[in-house]
């Protein structure tokens, strides 16, 4: 677990504001450490699968928490759900999606595709604060999952 | 359609024709038979008129010509027994004699007569005109020898010249005798040349009525011919040289002398059709012919026959005039009938039209609604994932300015930065409302039956829940069940009670009262109501009550985005139900609403 080169979280997220005001409330709870951001859905499965011209490195072993937004360039967060429930070996990672959108249709579509947790973003940032306490909380800490493959 | 109708009617028609022509020649038959019938039956009289006609007139000759033959017997017996021409001794007195004969010439207008010796010689010449032929000197030896009255058949003379024929005649014998007893001895014979043309041609030759044809004929066989003794009234100059064979059986005379007796019909001498009544004359060789022409006893019948024919032929047309108008009212009929239905199917065909391009609209429509849904969907999806983004970072960033920068900043600074941060929630709680406003107008109705009464006790516990220093009272009686989606249900509910527990904040005690009534029997709505004993309102901005983002009152003192009331309002718009309000400022509010009723069964 002290291992620096697991990574703890791979935040998939385009958005610069929204990435780092997701790390301050990370860092604030002490849960930052170990964050990969990928800025769009074809980098993130590039970071998950590796990339087919090795032009950028892949994550060395599956991340344990993945936050991932639904509404994104090249290849949009539902793809990248469905690709990594879809593998054997990235199935059993905890998936949060983590988005603005509170439409019911993409919660839906969402768990249909395996998602582990749906949150709507909160505007009011102390809620947000909360929301990310909590999650990190609640699946590095006391959720456990089965030692990788 | 048309394809189903037309060939059924068609062929009915088709029989109805049939039919019409059947009667049509059934009527037609009946008539031709009936006039033929007719004629047939008229044939029949005229003929056996025409011949009872005949038959009387020939009789009536036979009468005349046996009586005349009678007549000119006794007429001889009457000289015979005459003493004048010679006395009890057989003497004659000559010179008494010529004058006597010269008076009976002229009395019965015989052509001669002369006094002649038992062979023929002339005695006594009563007329110098002609002297006794070769016929009659050989009829006078005859008399003599038998001593009786004999008259000969019809012969031609021959003239002093002998050139011509001679003019015809009939010879009468008068055998004159001494008395002794039983026998008598012929010393005399009176010879008397009788000219037919004075007595028996014209009673021959009279008919009795006018007819254009009729005539009758005297004629006698001559081995294998028959001899035509009288003048014919077709043709002239015929007396005895008229001779016809006998083997000529079409000629009623050849029929005569053939023994045929009554009424025959057959061919003249003309070769035209008669009628003819065949008799024979007693104690003579001579038949005689009553005969008419059969197109003249026909006459008549050939004037019925024409208006018969006529008359028939009028009625056929009348029967077929009848038949074709008949026909012609069944067609009309047909075609008015077929015309309505043409009509109709027009109508139907329009409309059917109509439907289909009205189908077709409204699948356009439906189309184009469903874009506008789609583009709507997008759009809001839009809105609540990209404006919620930017005010998250306004209200985190000032969050974080607030608590990690508090030192360098001074009190107004901070409350700068708080009224940033209360905007931006402001706004997100703005988007959200709108957001649910517009998913409102959007969604699918999930219909249930709708326990109000429990709707009201569970949102009114919720807020007890979320304002515990709020004291509260919700006075409810047992609320009508409504049909209805549940989840919209309860947003109308929550929002109805959230309003009256926000405007009676200034209140002691909120009292918020809850009825619903299905009305009168007949009341096709539930109409419910939640009073309050809050500020109410001014009945004059009633109407602005129910628009987004209307507000009645000052936010400072009521908080919300002024969105609540129009869900309300759309979603009981939804469910076919109305909404309104009554209140006066600082007398509380009353809040209405209907839901359709449904049906329930029993």
């Amino acid at each position: 677990m002290n291992d620096m080169s697991i990574v703890e979280i791979l935040l998939v997220e385009d958005n610069p504001r929204d990435v780092d005001l997701t790390l301050r409330a990370l860092k604030r709870h002490n849960l930052a450490n170990r964050v990969v951001v990928a800025r769009d859905g074809a980098e993130a499965l590039a970071l998950i699968f590796g990339d087919a011209e090795e032009t950028s490195p892949s994550l060395p072993t599956n991340p344990r928490l993945i936050l991932l937004d639904l509404k994104l360039p090249k290849v949009d967060g539902m793809e990248v759900l469905r690709r990594i429930k879809a593998e054997k070996r990235t199935r059993t990672i905890p998936v949060v999606v983590l988005t603005s959108s509170n439409q019911e249709r993409d919660m839906v579509e969402s768990y249909q595709l395996g998602v582990n947790s749906y949150i709507v973003k909160p505007v009011d940032f102390d809620k947000f604060l909360d929301c990310v306490r909590q999650l990190g909380i609640y699946w590095l800490l006391i959720n456990r999952l089965p030692e990788p493959q | 359609m048309d394809n189903q109708l037309q060939p059924e009617a068609r062929s009915s028609s088709s029989t109805h024709a049939w039919v019409l022509v059947l009667i049509f020649m059934f009527l037609a038959l009946t008539v031709s038979i009936g006039g033929y019938l007719y004629y047939l039956s008229i044939q029949k009289v005229i003929k056996d008129r025409a011949c009872r006609q005949l038959s009387a007139v020939a009789d009536l000759k036979v009468g005349q010509i046996d009586g005349w033959r009678r007549e000119m017997h006794h007429d001889a017996e009457l000289l015979r027994s005459n003493p004048f021409f010679i006395d009890r001794h057989g003497h004659f007195s000559d010179s008494r004699i010529a004058p006597y004969l010269s008076v009976i010439l002229r009395a019965y207008k015989y052509r001669a007569i002369a006094l002649l010796d038992p062979e023929g010689h002339s005695l006594v010449p009563g007329d110098t005109r002609q002297k006794p032929g070769p016929t009659a000197i050989d009829l006078v030896k005859r008399a003599a020898r038998s001593g009786r009255v004999l008259l000969s058949d019809f012969h031609r003379i021959k003239p002093a010249d002998g050139t011509e024929a001679g003019d015809v005649q009939l010879d009468l014998v008068v055998p004159l005798g001494r008395y002794d007893g039983q026998r008598s001895q012929v010393a005399a014979v009176i010879w008397i040349a009788v000219d037919p043309g004075t007595f028996i041609y014209p009673l021959i030759q009279s008919w009795p009525g006018l007819s254009p044809s009729a005539e009758t004929l005297l004629i006698r066989r001559e081995g294998d011919e028959v001899v035509f003794l009288n003048e014919l009234r077709h043709r002239r100059h015929t007396v005895l040289k008229l001779r016809l064979p006998m083997s000529q059986t079409s000629l009623p005379a050849v029929m005569a002398a053939s023994g045929a007796r009554d009424i025959v019909q057959g061919l003249d001498y003309r070769g035209i059709p008669v009628l003819a009544a065949l008799r024979k004359i007693p104690e003579t060789p001579w038949y005689m012919v009553s005969k008419v022409d059969v197109e003249e006893v026909y006459a008549p019948l050939r004037e019925r026959a024409w208006l018969v024919a006529i008359a028939a032929l009028l009625l056929i047309l009348g029967a077929g005039g009848a038949t074709l108008s008949l026909w012609y009212r069944q067609k009309a009929a047909f075609a008015r009938s077929q015309l309505a239905t043409e009509r109709k199917r027009q109508a139907l065909s329009d409309q059917y039209q109509r439907l289909t391009q009205y189908a077709e609209e409204m699948t356009l429509l439906k189309d184009s609604l469903q874009n506008a849904n789609r583009d709507l969907e997008a759009f809001a999806y839009s809105v609540s994932h990209d404006l919620r983004s930017p005010l998250r970072g306004i209200d985190g960033y000032s969050k974080i300015l607030l608590e990690d920068y508090t030192d360098r900043l001074d009190e107004d600074g901070r409350f700068v930065l708080g009224q940033v941060r209360a905007a931006a929630q402001e706004m997100g709680e703005l988007i959200d409302d709108l957001l649910e406003y517009s998913r409102l107008g959007r969604c699918q109705l999930k219909m249930t039956t709708v326990d109000m009464t429990a709707l009201f006790k569970g949102a009114f516990e919720e807020i007890q829940k979320t304002a515990p220093r709020r004291r509260l009272r919700l006075e409810m009686a047992s609320l009508p069940v409504v049909s209805g989606d549940i989840l919209l249900l309860r947003s109308v509910v929550r929002n109805l009670l959230d309003n009256a527990v926000k405007f009676t904040k200034d209140q002691d005690t909120a009292i918020i009262t809850v009825g619903g009534s299905n009305g009168q029997k007949e009341s096709k709505e539930t109409i419910f109501f939640v009073r309050d004993n809050g500020v109410g309102f001014n009945m004059d901005y009633a109407d602005k009550l129910f628009g987004v983002f209307q507000r009645l009152h000052p936010q400072e003192e009521f908080q919300g985005t002024g969105v609540g009331l129009a869900n309300v309002q759309r979603i009981i718009q939804r469910h076919g139900g109305r909404v309104w309000a009554e209140a006066n400022p600082d007398a509380g509010a009353c809040f209405y609403f209907t839901i359709p009723r449904i049906k329930v069964a029993p």
